[in-house]
């Protein structure tokens, strides 16, 4: 009996080194083997593997079998982790302000790569870092980065998320409700301009199957509105030609050009019409997550995540219910402060997670030492009484999904992109510090000793 | 046949319900100013709708047992109320509760139509409430806790909805302000003028419409210059607002009360100081007033009429039929230091009034149903009867008491303050009873086990 187990590990050895070899023809696979391995998503190994392949994640596991050419990272008793998300910053880029609607913007276009000091980034454990636009209304689209050591690289996605602010309703409903009218507006004048194509495109095939002669000339393609900004809905890709008529269409190359459409709500007009727009939602109190509702009344599309930022008289506890009612993705500064008016501490964030709201972390301010604080601070609020699990989710996975790119980052899973953060004991213990940091496989920073 | 006959019939039937129907869907009470067209017409029709709409979604809240002072009516004892989707339902001994009616078991309890504060500063937001106000803010949660209800601010009157923006306003431009002062002659004559013009222009827009029935290519007299004072004057003689000037001068109120009798507008004087010496006036006119009984105005030793304030103006003004509201003399609800003057203590200012000799129904009324009548409100809001907003202030004695503190505020049917719940007076103990047990957050606060 046995024996007969023995032979079948065997075997079952044998197959993955064979398995692993053929894979490593076109790659030098690299190991990780490391004291602890958070996952996140899944399982904590401890101790644990990680393999490369590339810059994706291959296995992760306890005890895996490797072939002997792999490059092997031997991190002792470290733990690691998926890298960090940072969703939402403004660090070294210039103040300003702009206010009203500029959906056709991104935080990507302000950046000058060489004037951010990426390895400051990167050394609290960065592996994506989410810069947004400043600015009330409608400032635009956040772009995600990752800190790497090569300009060309850091791009990872321009238009992450667009953001929208209600910090103060006066101003901000009137920009927040005109937009929306205007997308709507812009809807209908396509809806109007594709009608009109129709009905000549049957009075054109009418006459043409009286006459059956010349083919109709092409119609020049039409420019896109910004390269690279809009990819997914170039006039090509909008309102596809009616689907009844594509078997005969071949022949026909005359297609529909819609009129265009005013850049700056474009991103609203997407959502509107059902298209996956991340949105992200910057409130103050929860009076201004009544009146963003009251503004979002009629366009029950448009949701999105939120940003709190409240003021220091604000009572976070309403905001805390409506947000877990709807189970929302929030994102908020690891801190415990005081109820307005008392001394009564509110752990908001444990709050939070347990009235049924998603965690996003982000570091209180943008400076090199809120950074590094921020698993500190994470911690401080883990031991009064926040879900260590969610904390950890908080920092990474539920990132990523604010950013659309869960299925890319976040955790340590088959398949997903390998930024990897190593810290020399738990992440959540106070004395603990990031010492290396790898994105896509790669190491990109290393703590100096 | 006759299967056709039937099917027409179901039709028309169909046809016949659909405009009812539409009514309800944008019937929900968020102040719109369409919202308040005739009361009564209205009125009927919701409730038609509302008995087709789905039981289950229909919000009840039933106040059970205290002491009900309907205002209007007389005092009730163990009679309940039931609130329907934000209106008096119905008020009896015998009233079947629904099962999923929110209740209040106010017995031992003093249960008084929501209060009204003529006038307020910072309870609700600057300009447009519906789109500045914080529905949780302190100062709004503080005007509850003192039991208003409706407050006004500028020239339109908000609901305290605490923690919705659903039927905030109540009604917008509400008020026009008027600066007639005898100190100024020049601008009490261009007033004057621009009441004659818009009353002349009034007159040659009724010329019109019956010369329209014979000659239909009449010209319509021109609109453009109705601009500035011409429209404060247009609205005043349209009775679409209601003319708000401040004086406190004898001469000053007759001046305005003349003006407002000679033109047939509808005017409120806020101060009225010196009202009680020329209360007749007042009372002829039909001009209201909303005074501050605690305020203090020497007398001037070398005028021989009566003049300065009286601690009597209240009795006075009432006993000559003259409709008055209280307000305290500050509109805020920080007194920065002068506690008790502020609109966390409207009551009270009422209870002063009652120093003077104001009948102490006639003190609860200038807080509620005349404060609702000068506002031309009074369909809504102002007392407990069946049909009107469900708008409460349950207090733990009587109201006018300085001893009583408010319990719960409800505005539109909804809870909207409960001081059980409130940390603001949650440590206050009633009646000064010191053995009762603290509440379990009461000072010194407990940080938590973790901490």
């Amino acid at each position: 009996m046995i024996r007969s187990i023995c032979t079948l590990l065997c075997c079952f050895v044998l197959a993955t080194i064979c398995h692993a070899d053929e894979r490593s023809a076109d790659g030098r696979l690299t190991v990780i083997r490391a004291g602890r391995v958070i996952t996140v998503s899944g399982e904590t190994y401890t101790p644990g593997m990680v393999i490369l392949e590339g810059s994706k994640i291959r296995l992760v596991g306890k005890n895996l079998e490797y072939p002997a050419s792999a490059r092997v990272i031997d991190a002792g008793g470290e733990t690691v982790m998926p890298g960090l998300v940072l969703p939402r910053t403004r660090f070294q880029l210039d103040s300003y302000r702009r206010a009203g609607v500029h959906g056709a913007k991104s935080a990507a276009d302000e950046i000058v790569p060489s004037e951010i000091e990426w390895e400051k980034l990167a050394s609290a454990g960065f592996t994506t870092v989410a810069f947004v636009p400043a600015g009330t209304g409608i400032p635009g689209f956040a772009s995600a980065f990752r800190p790497t050591r090569s300009d060309e690289e850091r791009l990872r996605q321009e238009n992450s998320y667009l953001r929208i602010t209600m910090r103060n309703p006066v101003q901000d409903r009137n920009v927040l409700k005109g937009a929306l009218e205007k997308a709507k507006k812009e809807i209908e004048k396509v809806k109007k301009a594709r009608e009109e194509w129709e009905k000549k495109q049957k009075a054109s095939e009418a006459k043409k199957e009286a006459e059956k002669k010349e083919p109709p000339k092409p119609t020049p393609p039409q420019p896109r509105p910004r390269p690279g900004e809009f990819e997914e809905d170039g006039p090509a890709a909008e309102p596809q030609p009616t689907p009844e008529k594509k078997p005969e269409a071949p022949k026909e190359p005359e297609k529909f050009t819609p009129p265009k459409i005013d850049p700056n709500v474009q991103p609203l007009v997407d959502r509107l019409e059902g298209k996956d727009v991340a949105i992200v939602f910057d409130v103050g109190g929860a009076s201004d997550l009544r009146h963003l509702d009251a503004t979002l009344e009629l366009y029950p599309e448009v949701t999105g995540s939120y940003a709190l930022s409240l003021g220091f008289y604000d009572d976070p506890r309403p905001l805390v219910e409506l947000l877990g009612k709807r189970k929302a993705l929030v994102m908020l500064t690891p801190s415990i402060d005081t109820l307005p008016y008392t001394v009564n501490l509110f752990n908001l964030p444990a709050q939070a997670a347990r009235a049924g709201c998603r965690l996003v972390f982000v570091p209180g301010s943008d400076s090199e030492r809120s950074f590094e604080r921020l698993l500190a601070q994470v911690a401080d609020v883990v031991r009064a009484g926040l879900d260590r699990d969610a904390a950890l989710r908080a920092m990474t996975i539920h990132g990523a999904e604010l950013l659309g790119l869960a299925s890319r980052i976040g955790s340590l899973e088959k398949g997903k992109d390998a930024d990897i953060v190593f810290v020399d004991g738990d992440p959540l213990s106070p004395g603990s510090s990031v010492t290396r940091v790898m994105i896509d496989g790669e190491l990109v920073w290393r703590k100096k000793r | 046949m006759s299967a056709r006959t039937m099917i027409s019939a179901l039709l028309a039937l169909l046809l016949a319900l659909a405009p009812s129907g539409a009514v309800r869907t944008d019937e929900p009470r968020r102040g719109r100013p369409n919202a308040e067209a005739p009361a009564e017409a209205k009125r009927a029709d919701e409730e038609k709708s509302e008995e087709k709409e789905d039981e289950e979604k229909d919000h009840f809240l039933a106040i059970t047992g205290g002491t009900v002072h309907t205002v209007t009516g007389p005092q009730l004892e163990g009679v309940t109320i039931l609130c329907k989707n934000g209106r008096i339902h119905a008020i009896g001994r015998e009233i079947e509760i629904p099962e999923k009616a929110e209740r209040i078991d106010a017995s031992g309890h003093h249960v008084y139509p929501g209060l009204i504060a003529l006038s307020s500063s910072g309870l609700v937001g600057y300009g447009d409430p519906e789109v500045s106000t914080d529905v949780y803010d302190l100062e709004l949660t503080l005007g509850l806790a003192g039991g208003l209800t409706t407050v006004v601010a500028g020239t339109t009157a908000a609901k305290l909805t605490h923690g919705t923006l659903d039927g905030l306003i109540l009604r917008r431009n509400l008020l026009e302000s008027i600066s007639y002062s005898t100190r100024s002659p020049s601008s009490r004559a261009r007033f004057r003028e621009a009441l004659d013009r818009v009353r002349e222009h009034l007159r040659a827009l009724e010329r019109y419409d019956d010369e329209k029935k014979r000659d239909p290519e009449a010209k319509k007299p021109d609109e453009k210059w109705i601009r500035g004072p011409y429209s404060t004057a247009m609205r005043l003689l349209k009775k679409e607002a209601i003319g708000r000037a401040t004086a406190n001068d004898a001469g000053d109120i007759t001046a305005l009360a003349r003006l407002a009798g000679h033109y047939g507008f509808r005017l409120v004087i806020q101060g009225a100081t010196e009202g009680w010496t020329v209360p007749r006036e007042l009372a002829s006119a039909g001009v209201a007033a909303i005074i501050t009984p605690r305020s203090r105005r020497d007398r001037d030793e070398r005028l021989v009429r009566p003049n300065g304030s009286s601690i009597e103006m209240a009795r006075i003004l009432h006993e000559h039929g003259v409709p008055f509201g209280i307000v305290p003399p500050s509109s805020f609800i920080s007194t920065w230091g002068l506690a008790g003057r502020d609109l966390l203590h409207l009551p009270m200012e009422a209870a002063h009034a009652i120093r003077g000799g104001l009948p102490e129904q006639a003190a609860l009324e200038a807080i509620t149903i005349q404060a609702a009548r000068i506002l031309g409100l009074d369909h809504r809001i102002g007392s407990i009867e069946e049909g009107k907003d469900a708008d409460f202030a349950i207090s733990d004695g009587p109201i006018l008491s300085y001893l009583s503190h408010v319990r719960w505020t409800v505005v539109n049917g909804r809870v909207a303050y409960d001081k059980a719940k409130d940390s603001l007076f949650d440590h206050i103990r009633p009646g000064g009873d010191f053995d009762a047990p603290p509440p379990p957050d009461h000072w010194p606060r407990s940080l938590g086990e973790e901490w």
